[in-house]
């Protein structure tokens, strides 16, 4: 059972699958930051001046990581930045399902589909399982850099 | 498990590096330590010009139908070479106008200016979402929520991207009427007008409403 886990071309997949994923996301976000930091707002969680911060590197961070996913380089550092970053993004949904807030989760920029809900949390989680996976199974093979 | 943290800094560094590099070039960038992107105000000339515009248009077709429909042919002489000036003299105007409109983007109005466009029967836009457009919006606007951008985008099929209007929503904070002003201007249309005040104002200065049911 576990070969099909540890199977290098199933690896291969997940890197790809996430890796692009992230770089669509972050895309998107560097194309129109005013509407990120708007989104980001809208949780209405973080402090006025982090914000900006926050639409500003994030959205670089989803490309940056996502690129070196799909090339294959350092895939178990960006595995575990991304995973810690789904991480977070996961929490914040919860928080915000919690507090009642009907707003848009802004994670690929305006799109009716992407409002905070239980099928949003699925997918963060799925693609967090997917990360912690990628940073557990590391192998050397389809790497572009040397251990 | 081994972990390279030095690879993982120097991931973040460089990333922030290049966000930032890009942002301070980037027309479309971002306050790093917050705040608004600040539209122009329109002048009150720039508004009284549109008046101007309309007016104009109007005119040619106007003359060309009053003439009786007989087949004088020196009647039509006349008519046509009316046509030719007062066509002559729409295209003058709006090229003022369009020295007036060299802004390169979106321009802020305010409550008065904004009553005086609705009163041209200019578009409004209202970008927020359904349910509080259904409540009560100005009167006459149209609904394109910023979240629903995609879907509603249609509403504006028929518009021609020269033709001025005006975006607003709730009113001073909220953003989503820049937002949708610069989306929409990115796609071309030209002469969009942000009214600040929003909502709000409208509704305080009791200004015409309308709801759906």
């Amino acid at each position: 059972m576990m070969k099909i886990f540890t199977n290098k071309y199933s690896l291969l997949i997940l890197r790809m699958v996430v890796g692009f994923v992230f770089l669509y996301a972050g895309t998107k976000k560097i194309d129109n930051p005013m509407l990120f930091a708007d989104s980001i707002g809208n949780y209405q969680l973080f402090p006025e001046l982090s914000i900006n911060l926050l639409a500003l590197f994030i959205p670089w961070l989803e490309v940056v990581c996502g690129l070196l996913l799909i090339f294959g380089i350092f895939v178990r550092e960006n595995a575990a930045i991304l995973s810690i970053l789904l991480f977070f993004f996961t929490i914040l949904i919860l928080i915000t399902i919690f507090r009642g807030l009907e707003i848009d989760c802004g994670c690929f920029s305006s799109s009716n589909e992407n409002q905070i809900g239980i099928k949003k949390i699925v997918e963060n989680v799925v693609l967090l399982a997917f990360s912690i996976y990628l940073f557990v199974y590391n192998t050397d093979s389809f790497k572009l850099d040397r251990d | 498990m081994k972990l390279n943290y030095l690879v993982i800094l120097r991931i973040l560094l460089i990333t922030a590096m290049i966000a930032f590099t890009f942002n301070y070039f980037n027309n479309d960038g971002i306050n790093i330590l917050g705040g608004k992107k600040k539209f122009l105000k329109a002048s009150d000339s720039l508004i009284n010009s549109l008046k101007i515009e309309r007016l104009q248009k109007i005119s040619p077709s106007d003359s060309s139908n009053l003439g009786p429909n007989k087949e004088n042919s020196s009647k039509e002489k006349i008519s046509d070479k009316d046509l030719i000036q007062s066509i002559e003299k729409t295209t003058n105007e709006s090229q003022n106008d369009e020295d007036f409109f060299e802004s390169t983007e979106p321009q802020t109005i305010e409550l008065e200016q904004a009553y005086k466009l609705f009163s041209e029967n200019l578009l409004f836009v209202d970008a927020r979402n359904k349910s509080d457009y259904d409540y009560s919006h100005i009167k006459n606007a149209i609904n394109l929520p910023l979240y629903q951008f995609e879907e509603y985008y249609n509403t504006l099929a028929g518009t021609d991207k020269n033709q001025p209007f005006v975006v607003y929503c709730n009113g001073p904070d909220c953003d989503m009427s820049d937002i949708l002003a610069k989306k929409l201007f990115d796609l071309g249309y030209g002469k969009i007008f942000i009214f600040v005040g929003g909502w709000e104002e409208w509704e305080k200065a009791k200004y015409p409403s309308e709801q759906v049911h």
